[in-house]
């Protein structure tokens, strides 16, 4: 949609207003709960330390919620929203209640690494989440990304039967060269991640530029089949991007959440030590 | 997984007989009742043989004392002829909704919800049924019929009494309207004593209309004499004129139509086609500039308003049943007593009803009724024309929506790309809900970043319901929700050869032990058609909906923009 017309709040806006500000809200709201429960107490960390396992279990519900579709418990967006929020407070929380950024003793320093690789790959995802899906969109084509390696045989089919065709009507073998030199390594993998994954294009301005260049060796036929393999070319570039993109986010959550249940483990032994030596 | 084929004979459409036990005798006597004697058996063709369809699609049936027979706003598909007895038909107001006896969609329990999570077929499609047995009555009925839900009302006389009704004798027809035009039930009609009544299923009342022009004109009289006045009484402009008033604007209404009224499908147009080309297909209702005689408005389809621009023509708007065009024209010629030309362009998309009130009767029955309001707001937002909120610069988005025809849709499944993270979240909930089968494909046409999926839309004119020759298909009765029958499927792909939008996928069935099914007699695969049911058996509404995580997904009806506006994130 035009952003212009339809005065869609900027992203930056909606992240203001939607987490951090009542994220900062319930943080004051829980400094108050501290210091009310807290009360009489030499060390508030033990109130903390609830209020923080409370909030993992609240953000680690989020991945069971995904599973029970089938049942009336709100929509998935709106655990999201609680799952950024309860995210967003639970960082300072975990500060205030270690009282540094990385706890004392091995296994507390253990526990504090893997709760901050937890949350930076959280906040990554945020961004990633928000930044993405607009990348996509601005491509032009949508694929669904099982369907991605099919479409690019079919793509690489397609092209090399029309340069075998024209080889074996023309004698001419300058497609052919080029198809077997230059393109057939390109449509046969997906190509250029990292300069996808940052947005350049170097590499395909080279491809179509390479191809433009071969022009002034063709004739009118051939001339015709180059239309068809820069389009391939543009296509399959496409594809690729989508590729990447599409792969990033499924790889950043296949990188969160065992990192979520290895701070579990962390956590859970955390938990059984401060109730061991409780009394 | 096994892809063993077992061989099974195709369902024809007399394998789904509307009454399995009805006998010659019983097919006797209906024919020998006014309405059959007087058609032309000879004009039928000799496989729809006016016998074998009064046998297949009719039945008897008895309803007791204070029984409903038809419930106002029910998607019935069937329409009824008194054969002994008298019913009343409750003109609007009509009956309270409590007293229509309105049950709940059936919903799954507890325990079916979550065997979900551990019961998904592996197997791609699955059907239940092995084989119809010889002759009628293996398949039982389609659920949704009116049968099913049977309500009986007490103190008939006493409710009689304080309604409006009108009473039909013996011979007398009613519900074809709604029948055949698809539409849902504008009143509800109770015996007020022990009635026989002949239920025609509406493919059947279709072909006695296809084939016999004496029954044609009785039903285009039927509808003079009663649907008109229910028509004129549903538009704002006549909602609360006096009975008297109404009666004279019924005489001064000119019913017209436009378009192919016989077109299975009326939106489909040949790819290359430029948007001029396409425009000037579309039959013209009112032309822009020209001095407009009164009001139009719009009983069934759709209609495109559109404006000129330079060298083309731009659209600002739809309209759809119940609306008018005309009404500002209308009120300024009346204050200023100069005729006004019309604004903007109307033309049907398809095929489309209308009734046109003609200035004179206007001037002296409806508009001075007006409420002033009304009448502002009418003036202001020049025919209620513009799609609701939206400026002039937002002209892309609804050239899209009437390109395509998306206004169709009650629920369309609308996807922002913007915020959609390709995770497929949606995919698996219907897949979840729909025994491991997805009823949806996450693919579609594109307006900048909003892509309306392959998914059932639940239009309000669904064209997939024509033609399908056991009534498979059928509308929900409370929600209105278009719904495909398993059992009575016969596999034929009218509905998915009918839907514009591709949404209805016919699939190769397999048996509960994986083995696929072919016909017994020509070898091919037995097919059934799948497509999006709205998840109404499960608690919460669509799981695909409920399962984004980023509120990229909304079935959406695209007649409540405001909701739609919200989505988008569109203040």
């Amino acid at each position: 949609m035009n952003k212009n017309n339809f005065q869609q709040r900027h992203p930056l806006v909606r992240f203001l207003t939607g987490t951090l500000l009542p994220g900062a809200a319930l943080l004051i709201l829980m400094g108050y709960g501290v210091r009310f429960l807290g009360a009489g107490l030499r060390d508030t960390s033990h109130v903390t330390g609830w209020i923080l396992f409370t909030m993992l279990i609240l953000l680690t519900l989020h991945t069971f919620r995904k599973k029970l579709t089938m049942l009336p418990l709100g929509a998935m967006h709106l655990w999201t929203n609680l799952h950024i929020l309860a995210g967003a407070v639970t960082i300072p929380l975990f500060v205030f209640h270690g009282g540094k950024w990385i706890p004392n003793g091995f296994l507390d320093a253990i526990l504090g690494i893997s709760f901050w690789l937890v949350a930076g790959s959280g906040v990554f995802g945020f961004f990633l989440y928000r930044n993405v899906p607009r990348r996509l969109t601005r491509r032009g084509i949508e694929v669904i990304q099982e369907r991605i390696p099919a479409l690019r045989a079919e793509a690489r089919q397609e092209v090399e039967q029309a340069v075998l065709d024209l080889a074996d009507a023309t004698g001419s073998t300058t497609l052919a060269e080029f198809y077997e030199f230059r393109l057939r390594s390109y449509f046969n993998k997906v190509c250029n991640s990292r300069e996808h994954l940052l947005d350049w294009n170097r590499s395909r301005f080279s491809l179509l530029n390479e191809i433009k260049g071969l022009e002034r060796y063709l004739d009118a036929r051939e001339m015709e089949v180059l239309g068809r393999i820069e389009e391939l070319v543009v296509y399959k570039d496409d594809l690729d991007y989508h590729c990447t993109l599409q792969g990033i986010m499924k790889i950043w959550l296949l990188v969160h959440l065992p990192l979520t249940f290895g701070l579990w483990m962390f956590v859970a032994w955390h938990v059984l030590n401060v109730l061991g030596f409780q009394s | 997984m096994r892809a063993e084929t077992v061989h099974i004979r195709q369902m024809d459409r007399w394998d789904n007989p509307l009454d399995p036990t009805m006998s010659p005798e019983q097919v006797e006597r209906i024919l020998a009742l006014d309405m059959f004697r007087n058609m032309d058996a000879g004009s039928f063709p000799a496989l729809l043989s006016l016998p074998r369809l009064v046998l297949n699609e009719t039945r008897l049936v008895e309803y007791q004392r204070g029984d409903l027979v038809v419930r106002a706003g029910d998607y019935g598909s069937s329409a009824f002829l008194v054969v002994r007895g008298n019913v009343a038909v409750i003109l609007p107001p009509g009956l309270p909704a409590e007293l229509l006896g309105r049950s709940a969609p059936k919903r799954k329990s507890l325990f079916q919800v979550l065997r979900q999570l551990w019961n998904d077929s592996r197997m791609p499609e699955t059907s239940h049924y092995t084989s119809p047995t010889a002759g009628p009555g293996a398949i039982t009925r389609s659920a949704g019929r009116s049968d099913s839900t049977r309500v009986t009302l007490a103190n008939v006389d006493t409710l009689l009494s304080k309604q409006p009704s009108v009473i039909l004798e013996a011979g007398d027809l009613f519900g074809e309207i709604g029948a055949l035009g698809r539409f849902p039930r504008s009143v509800s009609v109770v015996a007020t004593m022990d009635v026989e009544i002949l239920e025609i299923r509406w493919q059947g009342l279709r072909d006695f209309r296809r084939y016999d022009a004496h029954f044609r004109d009785h039903l285009n009289q039927l509808y003079r004499e009663r649907s008109l006045k229910a028509h004129l009484r549903e538009t704002p402009v006549c909602r609360h004129l006096a009975q008297e008033l109404l009666t004279d604007l019924e005489q001064a209404a000119i019913s017209e139509v436009y378009g192919e009224t016989d077109a299975n499908n009326p939106f489909w147009r040949p790819q290359g086609e430029s948007p001029s080309d396409r425009l000037a297909q579309e039959p013209m209702i009112v032309a822009e500039g020209q001095v407009l005689d009164g009001l139009v408005l719009i009983q069934s389809g759709f209609a495109r308003i559109s404006q000129k621009f330079n060298h083309g023509h731009r659209t600002v708007g739809f309209l759809g049943r119940n609306r008018m065009f005309g009404l500002s024209e209308a009120l300024q010629q009346w204050r200023t007593g100069h005729p006004v030309p019309s604004q903007f362009s109307l033309r049907a998309i398809g095929y489309v009803q209308t009734l046109r009130l003609p200035y004179a009767i206007l001037a002296s029955h409806v508009l001075p009724h007006l409420a002033p309001e009304f009448a502002q707001a009418a003036l202001t937002t020049r025919n209620g024309t513009v799609f609701e909120g939206l400026d002039r610069e937002d002209v892309g988005l609804i050239e899209f929506l009437v390109e395509y025809h998306y206004i169709n849709a009650t629920a369309a499944m609308l996807i922002n790309l913007d915020r959609c993270v390709r995770c497929d979240e949606c995919v698996q909930a219907c897949a979840r809900a729909h025994d491991n089968n997805p009823r949806f494909l996450r693919k579609g046409r594109r307006h900048d970043a909003v892509m309306v999926a392959t998914a059932c839309m639940h239009c309000l004119d669904p064209v997939c319901m024509i033609g399908c020759p056991t009534g498979a298909i059928h509308r929900n009765e409370r929600g209105g929700e278009v719904l495909i029958n398993d059992r009575t499927c016969i596999g034929c792909g009218t509905c998915a050869n009918s839907c514009p939008y591709g949404t209805i996928l016919m699939v190769e069935t397999r048996d509960a032990a994986g083995r696929y099914q072919h016909n017994q007699e020509t070898g091919l695969p037995i097919l059934k058609a799948t497509k999006c049911d709205l998840c109404l058996e499960q608690w919460g509404g669509p799981a695909c909906q409920r399962a984004c995580p980023r509120h990229a997904l909304l079935r959406a009806n695209m007649w409540d923009t405001r909701n739609l506006r919200r989505w988008m994130g569109w203040r």
